[in-house]
């Protein structure tokens, strides 16, 4: 009697084991190889949820400098402390952001944004993305992620992430020459328990995340701009005590500010700035009997913070 | 006068010179470096693609080639000339892409196998990120000169060469290894790279003292840069990073 069950279960076993393996193979090969917009949306995440440490060099502006940089999760709350290690003491904290609050960035690039007035085709739309083999970089596996822009008025990005967290280990800001402009280097990072805690010094600079979790579709400012590059959504439109009112824009990747403020005498300054992948473009200009400084700040290339600059107009958008 | 017979000879005679280059190659010299060398250069060329090129043309060709990159794109168009006039042109031209594919290379950013390789990108993206670039469109009192509008066009300065500044700005001044915008007047921050020989080309930074931005300027353009970054911390998928572009006004160590 068993010898006939046994007889039965033999093959039925066999399949089954082949079908297991099948699948766990199959499941491993995904595992081994994402795409590149999954990728980038598993580095988003891992930025926001995991609990991480290390210190990493940032080369930007022909300055070589070296930071510390802790982000835990706490209760829901994320707790964040950024060090200067050269130079001036330089401390930054920022809490009571929470993960599972995404910002437009990590909506864009997460690929759950909806929007009735944006169409949004992913950030593939704007970027072309190609993963090339894998690198060592501070003592972990990296996978080495190019995105290149699809137009000139944005830049392009090398990305080394962790294979373990999809952590970026190592990022390059590069120009449409393929000139790097800013790179960051994580020398050490420590996952997990033995990230390290949050800096117990003063903080020079503490922000506080927003209870609120929403982003901005439409600004209540009666100006706008004429054109934004392709892909550029809103973010925040801010008041300043001095700086007038602000505009923040995001493609998802690549960030700029657009401040409008009264003229004054000590500013009616007009031209370009430059460090490193960070360009601040002053304009003046004047509406009816009032002048303006425009100022557009950001991680984007000299021609698009000009047009940007120019195309500031009056009335609502 | 001599000048104007010597062209006419040359013109009308060119192809003799080809046939009895031993009497008249002096000639032939003289003719090239008075007239339009290239013109002869182009001759010599063409006699070549057909294996009829004197020893004393061939060198002049491989001299000429040597600093003159059209003497090589010349030789290809004969080449293709030739090939089209005997019915074996190819299938698609020949393009000299060993120019444009050594740029490439050359800037090309990704790390790649070994060390040494390594290292140097490093060394070379340290150097050749680029520095503080103010491009100052003038005031209305003053005109706007053409290099001034041709800077404020530039991207990043590109004439960085990692040849003549081997350090970051940073590591030569080690009391000021993390100077920022504000930190200092932009006029010594320019003049301290001008001494380090790291100036871009001249159209490139174009500042004259008179219109250098105020300290009021240096520390608006300070302060709004803090505030994008507070978006940008938010926004860029990058984390607390962006907080490192703009250093918080610290306090010395004592």
């Amino acid at each position: 009697m068993r010898n006939r069950l046994l007889d039965v279960f033999k093959p039925v076993c066999r399949c089954l084991l082949v079908v297991v393996t099948l699948l766990s193979a199959h499941a491993h090969a995904q595992q081994e190889a994402p795409s590149a917009e999954a990728l980038l949306a598993e580095m988003s995440r891992a930025l926001r949820e995991l609990n991480y440490s290390g210190t990493f060099s940032f080369e930007h502006g022909g300055m070589l400098e070296t930071l510390k940089l802790v982000h835990r999760v706490v209760d829901g709350e994320e707790v964040e402390w950024l060090e200067h290690l050269n130079g001036p003491v330089r401390n930054l904290e920022r809490r009571g952001l929470k993960p599972t609050c995404l910002t437009l960035s990590e909506r864009l690039a997460r690929g759950n944004f909806q929007s009735e007035v944006i169409a949004f085709n992913g950030l593939s739309q704007h970027y072309h993305f190609s993963i090339k083999g894998k690198q060592r970089v501070a003592g972990r596996q990296a996978r080495v992620l190019h995105v290149v822009p699809r137009d000139e008025y944005r830049y392009g990005y090398t990305l080394f992430l962790d294979e373990v967290t999809s952590l970026p280990l190592l990022t390059m800001t590069l120009n449409n020459r393929r000139r790097v402009l800013e790179r960051m280097q994580f020398s050490q990072l420590l996952v997990g328990d033995k990230a390290e805690q949050p800096g117990s010094g003063a903080a020079q600079m503490k922000q506080v995340g927003s209870d609120i979790c929403d982003y901005m579709m439409d600004s209540q400012a009666r100006w706008s701009l004429g054109w934004v590059p392709s892909g550029f959504v809103l973010t925040s439109f801010n008041k300043h005590d001095d700086k007038g009112e602000s505009l923040s824009f995001t493609d998802g990747l690549s960030t700029f500010s657009v401040f409008l403020q009264p003229q004054s005498e000590t500013l009616s300054y007009q031209g370009n700035a430059q460090r490193g992948a960070s360009v601040v473009v002053m304009q003046q200009l004047r509406n009816n009997e009032s002048g303006y400084t425009v100022s557009v700040v950001g991680e984007i290339p000299v021609v698009t913070a000009e047009r940007v600059a120019a195309s500031v107009q009056f009335g609502e958008g | 006068m001599c000048h104007d017979s010597l062209e006419q000879w040359r013109r009308a005679g060119l192809n003799e010179l080809k046939v009895n280059n031993d009497k008249n190659v002096r000639f032939g010299d003289i003719a090239m470096t008075e007239n339009n060398g290239q013109e002869q250069l182009n001759e010599s060329i063409s006699a070549l693609v057909d294996g009829e090129a004197s020893d004393m043309e061939l060198r002049r060709i491989i001299k000429a080639s040597e600093s003159d990159d059209d003497v090589r794109k010349q030789w290809s168009r004969y080449q293709l000339i030739s090939q089209v006039m005997q019915g074996e042109a190819p299938a698609t031209a020949r393009i000299d892409l060993s120019a444009s594919i050594r740029e490439a290379i050359d800037d090309e950013p990704e790390v790649k196998k070994g060390w040494f390789h390594n290292a140097a990108r490093v060394a070379i993206a340290a150097s050749v990120a680029g520095v503080v670039v103010m491009t100052a469109q003038l005031s209305q009192q003053q005109s706007i000169t053409q290099e001034a509008q041709v800077a404020s066009r530039t991207e990043i300065p590109q004439a960085v060469s990692p040849a003549t500044l081997s350090l970051p700005a940073g590591f030569q001044a080690p009391s000021v290894a993390a100077r920022t915008v504000s930190s200092e007047p932009v006029s010594s921050f320019i003049q301290k790279e001008r001494q380090s020989n790291a100036v871009t080309q001249a159209p490139q930074i174009v500042l004259k003292p008179s219109t250098m931005p105020s300290i009021e300027v240096q520390q608006h353009i300070q302060e709004i840069m803090t505030l994008h970054a507070n978006q940008a911390a938010l926004n860029s998928n990058r984390g607390i990073l962006p907080y490192a572009r703009v250093p918080v006004r610290g306090v010395e160590e004592k």
